[in-house]
């Protein structure tokens, strides 16, 4: 019955990993950078939640909040520091990018200082179901998640904004040619994965209500490291990888004898399948042109 | 008056000048060929023309638009599109969705009429039309490439190397529709290392070295030129 408890925290974290690994691998995939700065996304999305249900004492007004104000950060990020650099050397744009985490952080320091603060947005508390203690919050962040990927499922296949984000992440050049702005694919792509980074914040504050300016780092190199596991750059493979590292990550909790290695082991299991696939689980051998 | 006018254009590949200067026009209603050796400039002439490669100087007017500064997606609203070199169909989506992609701009209600007419010219399509694109034999994927080139309802195609690595039956089913979609009122220009099939489809044609028009003239002209009988026609 354990075992059981702990497959549904690891399916919760899991999921909180799968969504910020989706704004990872999108970006990745369409834009062709790694957004280090993704994982502060989360923290700004914790902050922006914290004032918010300070001032107005409503969770919903909070949580819509965080999601536009994190879509509006991420388009203006990728629109200041990121658009500026296309063409340039990927070691520009990455260094770039970890400046802007650093900045992101810096900022919230110096507005919130580095006391840490409590949220607690909703107190749902735990129930007993069938013998199983669980908590509730837990239950609430799986099905969110599960509803959030199903719906970003649905419109990357049935959208002609989601077969335009398909195309650009495979052929910039052939995409132009259908006249589709490759540049607003992009914009979209930050707008998604910026919201999503806003939603998992509210879900990781619910799981551990502490709030620091630091609070996006460990949850961002995780979904990192799962969007690498799952293949970077393909969206079914960021979901499976974030799920595989949560569900490892409390297992791995839940045995007293190697609990203190948990996040030892996750990196592991990332460099094992790094040799054994280098382009992740799901990731596609890409034909490059000669 | 020229539907596409290229004049002077000089294109660098870093301090490399690629394009010395060159000049010429397609007319409307016209099959025009650029033709020419590996590297002579046919290829960055096309990525240019349609805003891919910026030009360094010379301008290329559409139209009577100078589009030479334009970025490549604003050039293709005005009503020209490119089937590029190798094909470049959409390999993870399926051949019904690539020819979707080709009408991505189209706000009209006949894409789902203009999709039959596409599968009724090339057969193999409809019925292949789920299957995923990077699936499909070469062939296939030059017939899908042209087939979503002609959903965006360009006024001008351009066509590069179209003929590239396909057998010879393919080679000719591939010329004929070229010739189809002209009739059918479509501009065409067309860069081909297959002199002999081009020339003999074309209106006018230009021969392309190092980066220079060398010779211009009708297709008929041009076959029957001895420099271009020597170099290009094997004679």
């Amino acid at each position: 019955m354990d075992f059981i408890t702990t497959l549904i925290n690891g399916l919760s974290i899991g999921g909180i990993y799968a969504m910020i690994a989706l704004g990872y691998t999108m970006v990745y995939g369409i834009a062709k950078m790694l957004n280090f700065a993704h994982g502060d996304i989360i923290m700004v999305g914790g902050y922006t939640i914290y004032v918010f249900l300070n001032m107005t004492g409503h969770p919903a007004i909070a949580i819509i909040t965080a999601i536009i104000f994190c879509l509006i950060l991420g388009v203006t990020i990728e629109k200041v520091a990121y658009k500026p650099l296309r063409g340039a050397s990927p070691l520009a744009v990455l260094i770039t990018a970890i400046g802007v985490s650093y900045l992101l952080q810096s900022l919230a320091q110096i507005i919130f200082g580095s006391a840490p603060k409590m949220v607690t947005i909703f107190n749902f508390g735990t129930k007993n179901i069938g013998g199983l203690r669980i908590q509730i919050s837990t239950i609430v962040t799986l099905i969110a998640t599960i509803i959030v990927m199903i719906a970003l499922s649905l419109f990357v296949k049935f959208t002609k904004m989601g077969r335009a984000m398909i195309a650009t992440s495979e052929d910039k050049d052939a995409t132009q040619l259908m006249g589709i702005n490759v540049n607003g694919v992009i914009t979209v792509t930050f707008a998604i994965g910026s919201s999503l980074a806003a939603i998992a914040g509210l879900f990781y504050l619910m799981k551990s209500p502490s709030l620091t300016n630091t609070l996006g780092s460990m949850p961002g190199i995780k979904a990192f490291t799962a969007a690498v596991i799952g293949g970077i750059g393909s969206i079914p493979g960021a979901m499976l990888g974030g799920f595989l590292l949560g569900i490892v990550e409390c297992i791995s909790y839940s045995i007293p004898v190697i609990a203190p290695y948990t996040d030892a082991i996750e990196f592991l299991i990332l460099i094992v399948i790094l040799l054994v696939r280098p382009t992740g689980i799901l990731g596609k051998k890409r034909r490059e042109k000669v | 008056m020229a539907l596409l006018e290229v004049k002077d254009l000089e294109v660098y590949y870093g301090v490399i000048r690629a394009l010395k200067g060159i000049s010429f026009e397609v007319n409307e209603g016209e099959i025009v060929t650029l033709i020419g050796a590996n590297g002579a400039g046919k290829t960055t002439t096309m990525q240019s023309v349609v805003g891919l490669i910026p030009a360094r100087a010379g301008h290329i007017i559409y139209d009577g638009k100078d589009i030479t500064k334009l970025p490549c997606h604003k050039i293709v609203h005005l009503g020209m599109t490119q089937v590029p070199e190798g094909r470049h169909v959409f390999q993870e989506l399926t051949v019904y969705e690539n020819l979707l992609m080709g009408a991505y701009m189209r706000k009209d209600g006949d894409i789902k009429k203009d999709i039959k007419g596409i599968y009724e010219r090339f057969h193999r399509l409809e019925e292949r039309k789920n299957q995923i694109a990077g699936t499909l034999s070469g062939g296939e994927q030059q017939m899908l490439a042209m087939g979503r080139a002609m959903m965006c309802k360009p006024k001008l195609l351009m066509l590069d190397e179209p003929s590239m690595g396909l057998s010879p039956l393919l080679v000719d089913e591939v010329f004929d529709i070229i010739k189809a979609f002209n009739k059918e009122g479509t501009t065409v220009l067309l860069v081909e290392q297959n002199a002999g099939k081009s020339l003999a489809i074309s209106d006018r044609a230009y021969v392309l070295e190092n980066g220079r028009i060398a010779l211009s003239g009708t297709g008929e002209e041009l076959m029957q030129s001895e420099e271009v009988k020597k170099a290009y026609l094997g004679g």
